[in-house]
């Protein structure tokens, strides 16, 4: 029984021995040669890319602000703010090329008018025509919001921060827009993109204020894109407030991406020349079209603004 | 006990051999740190060669945002299984399959969209594994994960940003293993009814050195 119980004990010894062993071998097959940790401190290198697919690496968007008022068709309601933008998603640069909405141009099929009038001819579509006759660029996209969806939006992103280049006053908010930083909710930035009575440059300041707008919307969703939602919070309420015509959800989701790419320290802006007129009774503005024609040869290709207007 | 009563018996002498068989067999052919490193499932069914395979990482994934409509419990688990399949994929195919030392990275970029795949062409050192993959003896996951925001404006999803983390320890021929993290967000949307693609990435890549002995 001794010898027995040993032999016994042995063999049990012995099999755990060699499911100790076997286990000990696959480790070490499965496990790596030895397990890693970091280490507690390290100069780390961090590389990035990053890259949207959209059809093409310079993308145009003529972005347009509707003077609808409530009941009124937005895209067939005269435009109030023309920005006609070019991004580059490869290089992150962009431009926006402003237009005085009073400019006197050549409406196709309407004869001389001001161009914010082609809107309300002949909607979107004709307003891109326009815009594309004057300066040479042919926008791939036309957004136009009205002016409650430009405010809803930019509430939609957690408001934006703008730099004026003038003080002036708005009952909309208290204590009034200062020279330098300011920073907005929906309705002030909507006032802050609008007014032009306060500026002895009028539309042309006015025109120059929406470009800063914009930078303050880009700052604002570089500096939040990486929140979880934040993007597709941000493509919820342009589809909610923005007409985008013949853009798919999908599609917007991908442009929307693809703007992000944009460095704000590349972004220019030019907002085109003229000088104020009358046409019988009405007040226009006789535009440069030959400086904004000479821009849009310059940032066609690649929407990189080099050197000064 | 089980195992040692149910098949063909085997003499307590001859486990140790087959251990050792085994060892072999995997050092010999590569296959312990080459197989670490593959995470494709490993076949069901019992390979002529005898070698061991690494437990393939699962990826964590899980629908974080929903933003505009609402997904049902099934619905947010396909989707869990359909985008975070497609970047467990992208994991694999760019840094963790394959037998290393690795040579092929040619269809490293198959998740991506065709154009976004061409856009990544320039920046395939950092997207994927392919510029050390030569020099790089053996590559094995510790973390997938992968953290889903949604957009659903209507009735279907439109676009989805992945937040994606993929940590992994890579033993290069010569030299000190480094602990390499890859790190940001993929864009992920699909055409009609077509498969989800990576249409965009913002993507970083970063790296220390892995100290032995530590934990994993």
């Amino acid at each position: 029984m001794t010898r027995l119980t040993r032999l016994l004990g042995q063999a049990v010894r012995a099999r755990r021995f060699v499911r100790l062993a076997v286990v000990l071998a696959i480790s070490a097959l499965v496990v790596p040669p030895a397990s890693f940790s970091e280490a507690p401190a390290a100069l780390v290198k961090v590389e990035r890319a990053q890259d949207v697919d959209v059809s093409d690496h310079v993308v145009w968007v003529l972005m347009l602000g509707s003077d609808a008022r409530k009941g009124q068709s937005v895209t067939h309601s005269r435009a109030d703010a023309i920005q006609l933008v070019g991004f580059n998603t490869r290089t992150g640069a962009a431009t926006a090329i402003g237009i005085p909405r009073d400019s006197y141009v050549d409406v196709a099929g309407h004869g001389r008018n001001k161009i914010n009038a082609s809107m309300y001819f002949g909607g979107p579509d004709l307003m891109a025509r326009s815009v594309g006759d004057m300066v040479g660029v042919r926008p791939d996209y036309v957004f136009v919001t009205s002016m409650w969806g430009f405010a809803r939006m930019v509430d939609g992103i957690g408001g934006i921060t703008v730099s004026s280049r003038y003080a002036f006053s708005d009952r909309n908010k208290p204590g009034g827009f200062h020279v330098g930083k300011n920073k907005l909710n929906g309705i002030q930035a909507l006032v802050f993109s609008r007014t032009r009575h306060a500026f002895a440059g009028g539309d042309f300041t006015r025109s120059a204020n929406q470009q800063r707008t914009l930078k303050g919307i880009l700052n604002q969703v570089r500096r939040n894109e990486d929140n979880a939602g934040f993007m597709e919070r941000g493509v919820l309420t342009v589809l909610n407030n923005m007409s985008t015509p013949n853009v798919k959800p999908a599609e917007l989701y991908r442009l929307a991406q693809a703007a992000t790419r944009v460095n704000p320290n590349k972004f220019r802006s030019c907002v085109v020349r003229g000088r104020t007129g009358y046409v019988g009774a009405a007040s226009v503005v006789f535009a440069d079209v030959g400086q904004a024609r000479s821009i849009g040869n310059r940032v066609r290709k690649d929407a990189t603004l080099e050197g000064s207007c | 006990m089980t195992s040692e009563t149910t098949g063909p018996p085997l003499g307590i002498g001859r486990w140790p051999a087959v251990v050792l068989l085994l060892a072999l067999t995997a050092a010999c052919t590569g296959g312990a740190s080459d197989e670490n490193a593959g995470s494709s499932p490993p076949s069901s069914s019992v390979g002529q060669q005898p070698t061991l395979r690494a437990k393939p990482v699962p990826i964590e994934v899980t629908v974080a945002k929903v933003v505009g409509g609402h997904l049902k419990r099934d619905q947010k688990k396909q989707l869990e299984k359909q985008v975070g399949g497609l970047v467990s994929r992208y994991f694999d195919d760019a840094f963790l399959s394959g037998r290393y030392p690795r040579d092929d990275f040619s269809g490293a970029l198959a998740t991506f969209s065709p154009g976004a795949a061409r856009r990544a062409a320039p920046e395939r050192a950092l997207l994927t594994n392919a510029q050390v993959g030569s020099t790089t003896e053996s590559v094995v996951a510790r973390t997938k994960q992968a953290r889903l925001d949604v957009l659903v404006p209507g009735r279907h999803v439109v676009g989805i940003t992945a937040r994606v983390r993929l940590v992994f320890v890579q033993q290069p021929t010569d030299g000190a293993a480094e602990r390499v993290t890859v790190s940001g967000r993929l864009l992920v949307n699909r055409k009609q009814s077509g498969p989800w693609q990576i249409f965009g990435y913002d993507v970083t890549r970063s790296s220390v050195p892995a100290a032995k002995g530590g934990s994993r």
